[in-house]
């Protein structure tokens, strides 16, 4: 017999075990699993950027994240795709997301890689996640328009939305020019 | 079949041509046939299994001997390893405690599945009034039943799923795969299996809607139900281990305890 199982499933099995109620760091899906979940068998390579404070002024605006962007680290592949890697605040914890960008310009996908609370996971659900799917640099992500609510987590998905437009933004006005 | 859908997979050189398929369809069958012979052996709901059988019996007639089929005989042998190794925590002797039980009284003081004595020439005693429940190592036992039959027909990569258990045979990775809710398309990525199996147990689906949702997971111990939303998943070379283990898993919640290497496990708890 022979198991191989990803990292992440023996941090679920701690987390499951600390008391009901308790802030719970989940790490669903690591840097290397989301590019082959997004980008099966594309190379990618590590880049990183320092990203000009006007380029951050924009992303602020149109996406309203006041969180500060923080990232340097950036992955792309040969084929010219994106994986970009960002976190903003669920209700009151961290939520890690990526977002990969195809060669088009397109999303290819949004991935929740890490998530710090104890409610409102619902927003890893594939079929909420999906509406990300195919939407263009220059498309609007507007929360409870192009994207809907999710019940129950509206805080989370609300900042993940907004998350997801701030990236997008980087790629329009940064990424896709270097 | 065994109340899910059973699907088996047979590795895809063995369909170069139609005879070849023919046979592979045959061998289908007897699986099948053979996985089929568990349930009606086994099923505490079916009132003609010899499960439902011996039950009566052992209330009507304390301490009789009966012979039994060998393979109910292998299940019990099985079950009362893993009960002794789990400390009780899996016990398939403690049937009046299901949702689907009308509890009626004390008559099942102190029994459970270490009640019944093995004896030899697969004969057993049922020492006391006890409600034999095979729903949680009857499935996993099938699927292993049913690998038995692909090796006897020299089948080397093939794949048994009943629901969730099940067991993989031969030089291919498997990737798993857990659905994580009755109605959502969102699956959690739990690894590849080679030549082993899993089974999964979970509060969230096994739920006996008639007696108001109550969870089919009961610790033995104290007859109540575990109600917490997880699922419960042990990977292990047989299925009816993985399937009898994610009860004990369900109850104690304990990665670390050291019946799963004992037994050759590993156990998985996913939110």
């Amino acid at each position: 017999m022979q198991w191989h199982s990803p990292s992440y499933l023996a941090v679920i099995c701690l987390a499951t075990m600390t008391p009901f109620g308790e802030v719970c760091a989940k790490q669903y899906l690591s840097v290397d699993e989301v590019k082959q979940v997004m980008f099966s068998g594309e190379v990618f390579t590590k880049i990183d950027i320092d990203i000009p404070e006007l380029i951050k002024e924009k992303m602020r605006k149109e996406s309203g994240v006041r969180h500060g962007y923080q990232q340097k680290h950036f992955w792309k592949s040969t084929q010219g795709s994106w994986l970009l890697i960002d976190e903003v605040v669920g209700k009151h914890e961290m939520i890690t997301y990526a977002v990969g960008i195809n060669n088009k310009g397109q999303i290819q996908g949004v991935e929740i890689l890490e998530y710090n609370e104890s409610y409102g996971e619902q927003i890893r659900e594939k079929k909420w996640l999906e509406q990300f799917k195919g939407r263009g640099a220059i498309e609007q992500l507007r929360f409870n328009q192009e994207i809907k609510n999710i019940t129950g987590a509206t805080l989370s998905s609300k900042h993940v939305t907004n998350g997801v437009q701030r990236l997008m933004v980087l790629y329009r006005e940064y990424l896709s020019r270097t | 079949m065994l109340g899910t859908f059973v699907e088996l997979w047979i590795e895809e050189d063995r369909y170069t041509n139609p005879e070849q398929m023919a046979f592979n369809h045959e061998i289908g069958n007897v699986v099948y046939q053979q996985m089929g012979k568990v349930q009606t052996l086994m099923s505490s709901h079916d009132t003609s299994s010899e499960i439902a059988q011996l039950n009566r019996l052992s209330k009507a007639t304390p301490g009789i001997v009966c012979s039994i089929h060998p393979w109910t005989y292998e299940v019990f042998m099985i079950a009362q390893k893993v009960c002794k190794e789990t400390g009780g925590l899996f016990d398939c002797g403690i049937g009046q405690y299901s949702p689907s039980y009308p509890r009626s009284s004390d008559q099942f003081q102190g029994s459970g599945i270490g009640s019944i004595d093995l004896l030899q020439n697969q004969q057993i005693r049922l020492n006391l009034p006890v409600h034999i429940d095979l729903g949680g190592i009857a499935k996993g036992y099938a699927v292993d039943r049913g690998i038995e039959v692909l090796k006897n027909f020299e089948v080397k990569t093939a794949l048994i799923n009943a629901g969730g258990d099940l067991r993989i045979i031969g030089d291919i990775e498997q990737p798993i795969y857990l659905k994580e809710s009755l109605y959502g398309d969102a699956y959690i990525y739990m690894g590849k299996l080679t030549d082993g199996a899993v089974a999964t147990s979970s509060t969230r689906f096994g739920r006996d809607n008639k007696k108001g949702g109550m969870s089919y997971l009961i610790h033995p111990k104290t007859g109540e139900c575990i109600e917490d939303d997880l699922s419960y998943s042990v990977v292990a070379s047989t299925c009816v281990v993985a399937d009898c283990l994610t009860k004990a898993l369900a109850i104690e919640k304990n990665i670390y305890a050291p019946y799963f290497k004992k037994l050759g496990a590993i156990p998985i708890i996913v939110e």
